[in-house]
Formats: structure tokens, sequence, C-alpha cells
């Protein structure tokens, strides 16, 4: 029997549960690689040049783990999401850099996805099983598992509240998210993302939406829009080295400003030590918290 | 006498001062970190407990990179990020203060304040050119003294361009106008230019600096980069009169805030300086994250335990 291996990176975070139904449905063994971890980052570093984001270096760490221990992996070519709105250049080479690093080890299961996801899963799965029915059977079977929505607090008190905005292979990746998320928390704060919110708004094109033609920068801008009135503060998480972000990143941390939303934007790469990242996240804390209260410190 | 007690342990230097009630500086030392925090602070403690006689601590609090080993090893009764420290001590002395530039050994911290209260900061990401370790190690590779450092630039004929974005190439630029014959005065001065410029956009980038400006951290000590500043904000820049220890003070600030004349403080006293205190680290190999957790000793005693991403190390000392 085959093995497939998907590894816990990148898309994972958003396909990952639909992946693993999908192919389970049709009768494949699924791996999926650990939590990332210091180890598996260490090994992505090997592969990728230090110009690359962090996400694409922790991919190279998890492929490395599946490498050796499965017939495939699965890691489609994620190009164009809906009609006209595309990934980062980046998301769309890694699958090269993927094929050099396995070598002969095994197979890169990599659909090209342009506009046709279901399309895309199912021409993969006829190439593996070669019984259409089948394939369709699991990938209908699949589909309720396509959801990404998450929701960490159910509170809708704005002024506990922090709109944490990253991409969803930052935030919800433990070695990267986790912290940032934690910090926030034991600062007091309850937490909204993005993937709270429904495709709707997440996908709108109203408003300056329509001229971002990057997929997740324009969820990403959405959800800033309509938290931007809703939280406390909003936290950027941005990998070095991200073209887009830096982009959508510097748009919204100016509209904030004429908000008056408090923006703090965290620029995170392998060498981001935890005591940075915590200063940050203290001093934003408290600022918000002593300008609800309207307290200045001592005063003359 | 009762007074608070403030340390700020930076990555170069470690700040400390004794605060009077009524917020006059009692004591203030500033020592070089050399790498060493542990030996800092105690040196630190033993010149302020001899500036302050008859002195006594009722509170403590402390800042800065190293605040938390600073904290457990003094007892302090408040450990706060140096942002809020700068801010509060600079709003005190300055209420009319808005923009703080603070640039340190290492960092460089923007801090934006409105009526008082800080609403904005940044800090430099990622680069640490044009901070203070930059300015020193070319002093002293142009053999000049750090403190005589900025008055070169203010008997400057003209200002040369020296690429600021990296420490590397700035070095390499300086190198190569002095060799085409432009005296040393004109290069310093071009440096000073070329750390402000990066200060201005890598840090205060889309910051509203609005005036009052006060100018503070180990490099406000340099006149050059003062006069640099005031040249590109066309703004007076004012530097505080105790600029070194803002932080320290800020600190002794928040402790008092915390003591609220009701709390006792869990200060350790002078003698800390003279306690034996060891600061160990090992990698726990319990799982691929391969933490690095640190631990401080007090006479052999564990006392804080850090670093484990998952807890099980720190929450054993707790």
């Amino acid at each position: 029997m085959i093995k497939i291996g998907i590894p816990r990176a990148l898309f994972y975070f958003r396909y990952g549960e639909f992946w693993q139904h999908f192919f389970r449905n049709l009768g494949y063994e699924i791996v999926v690689s650990p939590s990332t971890n210091k180890q598996i980052l260490e090994q992505g570093l090997k592969y990728v040049s230090s110009e690359i984001c962090l996400p694409v270096k922790i991919i190279c760490g998890h492929i490395e783990v599946l490498k050796n221990q499965v017939d495939a992996i699965f890691l489609p070519r994620f190009v164009e999401l809906n009609h006209g709105l595309y990934t980062c250049p980046k998301m769309i080479g890694i699958v090269d850099i993927a094929q050099i690093q396995v070598g002969n080890a095994c197979e890169i299961l990599s659909p090209k996805i342009k506009d046709n996801f279901m399309l895309a899963h199912f021409q993969t799965g006829l190439k593996l099983t070669g019984n259409p029915i089948k394939v369709i059977k699991a990938l209908n079977r699949a589909i309720p598992y396509l959801s990404h929505h998450k929701k960490l607090s159910n509170s809708e008190d704005h002024k506990q509240r922090i709109l944490l905005l990253s991409h969803f292979y930052n935030l919800w990746d433990d070695f990267i998210g986790k912290d940032i998320i934690n910090s926030f928390q034991s600062c007091g704060f309850d937490i909204a993302t993005k993937e709270d919110l429904p495709d709707k708004v997440l996908k709108s094109d109203k408003g300056f939406a329509k001229n971002i033609r990057w997929v997740y920068e324009r969820e990403l801008y959405n959800a800033f829009q309509y938290y931007s009135d809703k939280v406390a503060g909003i936290c950027n998480i941005i990998s070095f080295g991200c073209g887009p972000d830096s982009l959508i990143g510097e748009i919204m941390s100016k509209q904030a400003n004429e908000y008056k939303t408090p923006f703090l934007q965290l620029i995170i790469d392998e060498h981001t030590s935890k005591t940075g990242i915590n200063t940050r996240i203290e001093a934003f804390s408290e600022i918000i918290n002593r300008n609800y209260q309207s307290k200045p410190y001592l005063t003359k | 006498m009762e007074a608070y007690l403030g340390i700020d342990v930076g990555s170069i230097s470690t700040k400390g001062v004794v605060l009077s009630k009524d917020y006059k500086v009692i004591a203030s030392a500033y020592h070089r970190t050399q790498g060493k925090p542990v030996e800092a602070i105690k040196g630190l403690l033993k010149e302020l407990q001899n500036q302050s006689n008859h002195t006594k601590i009722i509170g403590a609090g402390t800042t800065g990179s190293a605040r938390r080993l600073a904290g457990v090893m003094l007892g302090a009764d408040i450990v706060k990020n140096e942002i809020i420290a700068h801010a509060v001590a600079s709003s005190y002395y300055y209420p009319d203060v808005r923009t703080i530039i603070e640039v340190g050994g290492q960092d460089s911290k923007i801090i934006i304040l409105r009526d008082g209260i800080p609403i904005d900061f940044a800090m430099n990401n990622v680069c640490a050119a044009g901070t203070g370790s930059f300015l020193e190690h070319q002093a002293t590779r142009l053999g000049i003294p750090i403190e005589e450092f900025g008055k070169y630039a203010l008997n400057a004929k003209f200002g040369v361009t020296i690429a600021g974005r990296c420490t590397v190439f700035a070095e390499s630029d300086m190198v190569h106008k002095a060799q085409m014959g432009i005296t040393t005065e004109d290069i310093i001065r071009g440096l000073c230019d070329a750390i402000v410029r990066n200060y201005l956009n890598t840090v205060a980038k889309g910051k509203d600096i609005k005036p009052l400006i006060l100018f503070q951290g180990g490099v406000a000590a340099n006149i050059g980069v003062k006069t640099a500043f005031e040249r590109a904000l066309e703004q007076q820049v004012v530097i505080p009169e105790n600029f070194l220890v803002m932080g320290a003070i800020g600190a002794a600030m928040l402790a008092q805030e915390y003591i609220n004349d009701s709390k006792i403080t869990k200060f350790a006293g002078f003698e800390t300086a003279n306690t034996k205190f060891i600061t160990k680290a090992f990698e726990c190999k319990d799982c691929p994250n391969s933490c690095e957790v640190i631990e401080t000793f007090r006479q052999d005693q564990i006392i804080d335990r850090y670093g484990d991403r998952c807890g099980k190390w720190s929450e054993e000392v707790k």
C-alpha cells in the first residue's frame, strides 16, 4: 500500500484536515510530520537560501522528516486560488525546491492549482486509483473538512480583544504562533484571528481590497478592516523577507494610525529571540491598558 | 531616608539609581555589562550603596534586556520592559514630551507619547546598524576615545555621505572616503548623519515625530549624533540631565507606583553584592525542540529557571 506524507506546514494549516480525509477515503495510509520543532527548522535551513521566509524554511524541514518514510509527499503547487487571485512566488516555487531536496527518496505529488481546486484534487485521485467513482465519493466525504474556521475566544469585549493578523501558516504553526498567542493571553487579552470570520468577509472585493491580487493578503486586509474598530489593538506578524506582507503590512499600519487603533508589527525569522518578542508584546499590552484607563504615569 | 532602587541591565551597560520619594536622584551609577550581567549588577549595587548612605530601600524595580535576571537577583518588586520605563521617567521630568528617541548599545527605539501616555513605539528589528556598539567600534578603529568622538563631527567642514544601511558597508565606505583624502572630522560627521538617517528610515519610519523631542540612552552622549538629529528633523532635540539612567529612573518610579506606600518590598538588600550567584544553561534533550534552559542559583540554591517552551523546568521552581 502506498504511504502518502503530508508536511505539517504551510497549506496544511488550511487544508490539512481535508487532505487527510480525502486520502484516507481513497484507502491510503497518511503520515503527517510532527509539529514544527527546532530540529525540523534546522534541517530546513540546510536546504534553502537564507533570504527566504521562515515558513518556507520550515516546510523544507518537514519534507526532510518525511522523505525517507513515505512513498510520496503530497505538495500541491498553489498558483491561483480564486479567479485572478494568486499566492506568492515562494509558494509556487516550493515544489521545485522540494523536488531537488528529495531526489530519488520519494515521489512528489504536486497537482497545479489554478482556480481549479476540486478538479486538481480529482485528477490526483484519478491518477492514483484510476477509479473516478471512488475519487468523487472520497472528495464528497472530505468536503466538510475544508472549513478552516477556528475560534480562540468567544468574547465580544472590544477592550479585552487583540486581533492577531498573520498568515495561517505562521499563526497556527506551534513553533511560531503559540508563544505569541500565549504572551497576549497572559497579558489578559482575548485573541481574534482572521480564521474567526466567514469567507464572505475574507473574500470581499469591496473598497481597497479589490486592488489586492494576493489571495491571502486580501484576506488579511479584509480582516483588518472588519476588526479595526472592534478590537483594542492589532498585532501584525510578518515573516522577514515576505514581499506581499511588507506592502500590505505597511498600508494597514498607516490606516490603523488614521483609525487610531494601536498597531504592532512583529517581524519574525529563525533568529528571533523570545525576549525581544515578549518585550514588544508586554509594552504594547501595557500601552493599550493604560490608554483605556486614560491614566498617565506619575505627574509632577 | 527612604528611597527606591531602579536597575536597568542592557546589552552593553548596566545602569542604576537610588531615587528619593520626591524623585530626586540620590545616587546613580553606570557600569559596563561586558557580557557578565551578574558581576555588573553586583558592582553597581556596591557603588550605589557607597553613594547613598543612610537610605533605606523601600521598593526596587528592574528593566532592560536582562531585567528578569536582575529581578530575581535583587528580589525586585516590579520587572518592567524598557519602553514603559523610559516613558514613565521622561514624561515625569518633561510633561510635554511627545517623542522619545532612545539609542542604546545594541538597540534603538522610538516612543510616541500624547498627554503623558505612551501611545506607540517601535524598536529596531533584525539590524543593529547605528547603535552604540558600532559607534564604539569605529571610534576604536580611528583611535579616538568614544567621549571625544562626537566633538570631531562638530569640527567638520562638510558632511560626506556614508552608507548607513549596514555597519559592514558603512565601515568600508569610511575606509574608502579616508583613502580619498577626506578628513576624519568630515567622515565622522558623515557617519553621524548616516546613523540618524538609518534610525529615521527603519526605526522611526511612519511615526509622527512631534516636539518636545528627547534624546536619551548611551549614544545621546555623542554631540555629533544629537546635532545630526537636529539637522534631519529641523527641530531642537533635548537631552535630559540623566539621559544615561532614564530607564533605571523609570524602573524606580514604577517600583514606587507598585509599592504605593502600602506593600512591603521584597528587595534582598545591598548585601546582594556579596552573595554568590551562578547562572547556568543546559539544553533539554527531552524533545526535539532542544530548548536552552537558563538557571540562576543563589548560594547554590536554585531561584529561577526559564527558557523551556513546555514549562516543565520553569514550573518546578515556582
